[in-house]
């Protein structure tokens, strides 16, 4: 393990870490005048490299950082890693008297705080965290409640649950899906003797921390959490075989081994980090071959986390917690890097992208989203949601956002010129990839952007939306240009979208929120409740201008998407087989589109 | 004739119709009926007129920073057929006295504040009458910059001496001008004084030094950059001297107008325009002009002040004059329709600062001093939105006998632009460029969308006659500036199908269709050109201007192509092309595709 920096000169320096790479960073920069740019090249040999603090280069804080531009690749042939990490052993763990699990108890640390982490990491993979059985909240919230004129005591949840729950050791949190939506709070108790019933099944009352108020009030308003799916976690009472629970207020991590593993040979890790790199108003980063693992988030642990759609935290917004979090980027390349076993996002831009190139990139088991890009708004007009030219190509994205689930596997906001070309996407809990925010009024092309120039072709997507629901394959969303405009700019093509049994609410693709100028053609969709949905249930969020033909779909397509009145017009659709095996059979070009679908680099990958 | 104004509320069901005696009254009420409108209370203002002149002696204005309910007015102004707005005010025969022993006559304006008003336009007819100008001749010096070192050639030029002796000897006190052509750039500069014992001579003609007025050598001195005035054509104008039938002069220091009549003083309708603009709307959307003729609008600065002007009328000191027979500033939603403007010694319409989807079809655009139609600032500040256009379409217009008074004025000027449709324009007779569009000559490091120079321009189906008849290094399409980072290869510009033809005459530098300044991202194809000596020119002189994926194919020429055009290394691709034949008549019997370009180019206006 070793890392040396380069200056285009040849100057090489041989720091010893991060820190010590960041004055030398800082010290070319200063050594820059301001009408020259520096190169330097940071290249790192095979190892891991552990992250005490996150690596942070602000042009905003050090102004000259601007004329640098700075590439960190690996030693050619080498794989280094970068982790917010710190080692566990097994052999400190403690078994506890009649249970089948281990505890470790974490010191204070200077300040009389617990570390606080969600993600444990054994051998460079997540460990399961603990959670309860899946259970309905039967109960929607009142318009009273809502608006804060009855205040809400908790939520009646299944006394069964309830019982195990209070039963339970741990700092214990409920989590609630509402459709593309996710809640998660403190409990503080619960109340077995005020119960309601409904339909012959008791409920008991849960009480939760001060943000219950708030969450009440933050639940989308034409959405409601009545017959939605929850679940406690943080329960030591839940563990079973290879899952964890860590109790972050008495600092207590509990273990429960796989059958015949010995905990005392188990290294484990736990995050300190929740972003390793982050870069602010830098031109011309390049990352290369490098594998990110190891962050966490903890904003749940004080908060609670109440998320909109896209992993929008309704009080905090974006948080910057991710691999590589990049605001105000300009001319970045991100070239066959590996994001894995990531607890919040892997590449995470805000604040304003311009030429962006992610390319043969593996995401594997990302917490938030693998790939974000821009800010979940669609005001155009402030500087920091403009996103351009962005290009994601040739990109594995899979088993991501299982922890925050409203969270696309890859989202890009505002854009003008964007490209998702030959990606795969699997395994997500939620939409595999989402463009565009949520933009109805008419402006002329070219006064505002919401998505311009966007072709999303070539990619593949197997199993998404598999925890929420209302999201698709691909999802756009927003009008692009005055309705008196009818060119086709934006394009959906040669994308194969395959679920394994039908969710009554996935979609395979799916233009929402008056989504216009659309051409998507020749693409492949199987296992989706709605294979196509142009929006035609929401009358102040019809589509236009939206051109659907040659797509091959497994059920029958809905008459509702073909609306000439608004030019969304659906052309030829292939609808009459209901399996891939078949399509394939009656129809060799979806075959087709499935075999030139998806990404490219085996041997990187394999 | 007669004025009407429709005004409808739009939270009233009811109309209120008004006669209004005169424009400037209907304007009042217009103004009127706006104050404290909002997004609630809009109103709809139909303003017609009976066929007529309509003449006024205040331009007239709306302004929403100056009445800020005229934000929420649509307004729509119609013409029947024959309904004309002028500033010209009409002279009677008896405003004119004979000059003693001449066979002009002379009519004194009145001063007013202790200024006589300032114009360059007489109209005899409701037509512009020449101002008395000399023969063209041909300056012989070479003007170098070191001049500025030596003070006899810093104090003036060198004019041929009988000429001057011929001014002198008028008996009239007029300021005269010379008129220089240089290059694109040209200079009207008032003369001060002549020795005639300072001479020079070349070929046997003597030449006497004149001094310019103020500091006008100074300021020629500061602008000519890397131009020459040697063998560049030149003659004086405003010059009783050269009063012959049909012209006059005018001294605006003394108000005294010098008018030789082409016939008999009386019989005729004689008019001046002191008004350099008619009307000038800012900031308001939703205009409609329907029908309505313009003209009778002057300028008054280069007679007081001379006139230093660089590329596209820019004059060096004040930029672009605000002088036309209309004028917007940040306008959207503009429809100019059937609309005529002739006559004018300015610019006819002028849409200034930012243009929001502007429709300008079937109108005429005759007989104007500068530029027919300018829209956009010359600018390359995207970032400023001041400075943006967007949506423009300018279709079906015929544009004839432009900039003969300010040569530098393309006939049609569009500056930065995303989304402009150029095409059926028929423009004949112009002293500069057909058509220019674009501003910048450096290549651009910006993403696409990022800012804009030229985004998505069709300009087709045109018809360009007898273009650059005064200036040189012009062409009939000249595209300027770098489109986006040469990065991006796409082609999202096109030129295709145009005509252009001018009879082949007096030096090389004309240009067809002509890609100045880095020009970059354009596909120009099927077009016609004859009579020019460089009928395709994508900058290969400049190195530092040298265009980029551009392709060039199928053009038809009755010159031959330069193979310099041809550049693979910078995606500058000259593809097919047809320059074999000489003769016009002969290339479109050989190439029916050249006749059917030509054949279906230009608008439908007669």
């Amino acid at each position: 393990m070793a890392m040396r920096l380069e200056k285009c000169t040849r100057e090489t320096f041989s720091p010893s870490s991060f820190e010590e790479i960041k004055a030398e960073i800082l010290l070319a920069a200063e050594g820059t005048s301001e009408e020259e740019i520096t190169d330097l090249t940071l290249v790192l040999d095979h190892g891991s490299y552990i992250l005490s603090s996150p690596f942070v280069l602000s042009a905003h804080e050090v102004p000259a950082l601007s004329r640098i531009r700075l590439h960190i690749k690996n030693k050619s042939g080498m794989r280094p890693v970068i982790t917010g990490t710190l080692p566990l052993f097994g052999k400190d763990f403690s078994a506890v008297p009649g249970e089948p699990y281990y505890i470790y108890r974490f010191p204070k640390d200077e300040e009389g705080k617990y570390p606080m982490f969600r993600d444990l990491y054994v051998a460079g993979e997540h460990l399961t965290p603990a959670r309860s059985d899946s259970f309905i909240n039967p109960y929607p919230l009142l318009p009273e409640e809502r608006r804060g004129e009855i205040k809400k005591k908790g939520l009646y949840l299944p006394i069964d649950a309830v019982k195990r729950m209070l039963a339970s050791e741990g700092a214990i949190y409920f989590t609630l899906q509402v459709e593309w939506e996710c809640f998660t709070i403190r409990v503080t108790g619960a109340d077995l003797a005020d119960t309601k019933e409904e339909n012959g099944e008791i409920y008991a009352l849960v009480t939760f921390r001060d943000e219950f108020d708030l969450f009440v009030r933050a639940v989308n308003g034409c959405i409601n959490i009545g017959k939605r799916e929850g679940y406690f976690w943080g329960c030591v009472n839940e563990l079973t075989p290879g899952s964890f629970v860590y109790d972050h207020e008495k600092g207590i991590l509990y273990y429960y081994p796989k059958e015949g593993q010995d905990v005392a040979q188990i290294s484990f890790r736990y995050p300190v980090l929740e972003t390793l790199f982050h870069f602010e108003g830098l031109c011309g980063v390049t990352v290369e071959g490098i594998t990110f693992t190891g962050t966490t988030s903890k904003y749940v642990f004080e908060h609670g986390y109440f998320s909109g759609q896209a992993n929008t935290e309704k009080r905090a917004g974006r948080l910057p917690h991710a691999a590589i979090c990049g605001d105000e980027m300009r001319n970045l390349t991100v070239k066959g890097c590996c994001f894995r076993a990531l607890g919040g996002n892997g590449l995470l831009l805000r604040d304003g992208a311009v030429g962006v190139a992610v390319s043969q990139c593996e995401f594997e088991d990302i917490g938030m989203s693998a790939l974000s890009v821009g800010n979940p708004s669609a005001k155009w007009e402030e500087k920091k949601n403009r996103n351009f030219s962005i290009l994601a190509e040739d990109n594995l994205l899979s088993h991501v956002a299982y922890t925050y689930p409203t969270s696309v596997a890859a989202y890009f906001g505002v854009v003008d010129g964007l490209r998702f070309l030959h990606n795969t996407v699997r395994d997500t809990a939620y939409s595999a990839f989402s463009a565009g925010w949520f933009s109805i009024e008419d402006f002329p092309l070219g006064e505002r952007v919401n998505l311009r120039d966007a072709e999303i072709a070539y990619n593949r997507f197997e199993d998404f939306m598999t925890v929420l629901r209302d999201g698709a394959a691909v999802y756009v969303a927003g009008n692009n240009c005055e309705a008196k405009d009818a060119r086709r700019f934006n394009s959906m093509h040669d994308n194969f979208a395959l679920r394994h049994g039908i969710n009554t609410a996935s979609r395979g693709f799916y233009l929402d929120a008056s989504s216009s100028n659309w051409d998507v053609y020749r693409n492949v969709a199987i296992g989706c409740h709605y294979p196509l949905f142009a929006q035609f249930h929401v009358p102040s969020q019809y589509t236009w201008h939206c051109h659907l033909y040659d797509n091959y779909i497994d059920r029958p397509v809905d008459r509702g998407n073909h609306a000439p009145w608004r030019d969304t017009v659906l052309g030829a659709t292939y609808d009459d087989t209901t399996d891939e095996i078949t399509m394939f059979e009656k129809y060799p070009e979806a075959f087709g589109i499935f075999t030139q679908s998806g990404y490219l680099s085996y041997d990187f990958f394999e | 004739m007669g004025i009407s104004l429709k005004v409808k509320y739009s939270w009233d069901e009811t109309e209120k119709i008004l006669m209004p005696a005169t424009l400037s009254e209907a304007f009042d009420i217009i103004k009127k009926e706006a104050e404290g409108r909002d997004k609630d209370h809009k109103i709809e203002v139909v303003l017609s007129l009976g066929k007529g002149d309509y003449s006024f002696d205040q331009p007239l204005l709306l302004d929403t920073e100056e009445n800020e309910g005229l934000s929420y007015v649509t307004l729509t102004v119609e013409g029947e057929d024959g309904a004309r707005m002028t500033g010209e005010k009409f002279l009677t025969a008896s405003d004119f006295k004979p000059v003693e022993g001449k066979p002009y006559y002379i009519c004194r304006f009145p001063e007013k504040d202790g200024e006589y008003p300032a114009f360059e336009d007489f109209y005899v007819d409701g037509v512009r009458i020449p101002m008395a100008s000399s023969e063209i001749f041909v300056h012989p010096f070479t003007y170098e910059s070191p001049v500025k070192e030596d003070p006899v050639n810093f104090v003036g030029l060198y004019l041929p001496e009988d000429m001057m002796r011929k001014i002198v000897d008028a008996d009239a006190v007029v300021p005269t001008h010379i008129m220089m052509y240089i290059e694109w750039h040209f200079k009207s500069i008032e003369l001060a004084s002549v020795d005639f014992e300072d001479k020079r001579e070349n070929d046997g003609v003597s030449y006497v030094r004149v001094h310019l007025k103020d500091n006008y050598m100074e300021i020629l001195n500061s602008i000519n950059g890397f131009l020459n005035i040697r063998n560049r054509e030149c003659y004086f104008t405003n010059c009783p001297a050269y009063l012959t039938p049909g012209t006059f002069t005018y001294n605006p220091y003394r108000g005294e107008l010098l008018y030789y009549p082409a016939d008999t003083l009386e019989g005729h309708k004689l008019g001046v325009s002191t008004l350099e603009n008619l009307i000038t709307v800012k900031g308001m959307q939703n205009i409609t002009f329907k029908g309505v003729a313009f003209s009778g609008a002057t300028t008054g600065y280069r007679i007081k002040n001379s006139y230093f002007s660089g590329q596209a009328n820019c004059e060096s000191r004040v930029r672009r004059l605000s002088h036309a027979a209309l004028i917007t500033h940040n306008v959207k939603n503009v429809l100019f329709d059937g609309c005529s403007f002739s006559e004018l010694g300015a610019n006819g319409l002028q849409m200034k600062d930012a243009s929001t989807s502007v429709t300008i079809v079937n109108c005429r655009f005759t007989h104007i001093g500068m530029s027919a139609l300018s829209v956009g600032n010359p600018t390359t500040e995207w970032e400023n939105p001041a400075n943006r256009n967007i949506g423009i379409r300018i279709e079906n217009n015929l544009i004839e006998d432009i900039g003969y008074t300010y040569p530098s004025a393309v006939a049609v000027y569009i500056g930065m632009v995303d989304g402009l449709l150029l095409s059926h324009n028929t423009i004949r007779k112009c002293a500069y460029s057909g058509i220019s569009v674009g501003w910048g000559w450096s290549r651009v490091g910006y993403e696409l969308g990022e800012k804009v120079n030229i985004r998505d321009a069709e300009i087709s189906y045109n018809r360009i006659e007898d273009f650059m008849m005064l200036l040189r290094d012009g062409a009939a399409i000249y595209v300027l500036g770098a489109n986006v980072d040469a990065s991006n290869a796409r082609r999202f510009n096109k030129m295709h199908n145009n005509y252009a033809s001018r009879e082949l005459y007096r030096d090389g530098s004309k240009r067809g269709y002509y890609m100045d300044g880095s020009s970059s991202n354009w596909d120009v194809y099927d077009n016609v050109i004859c009579g020019v000596r460089l009928p395709i020119f994508s900058q290969f002189h400049c190195a530092g201007q040298y265009t980029f994926h551009n392709h060039i194919r199928n053009t038809y020429s009755t010159y031959a192509i330069d193979r310099g055009n041809h550049a693979p290394w910078r995606d500058t691709i000259l593809g097919k092309y047809y320059d074999d034949i000489a003769d016009e008549a002969e290339m479109m019997e050989k190439y029916p595709a050249a006749a059917a370009i030509r054949d279906a180019s230009g608008c439908d206006l007669k």
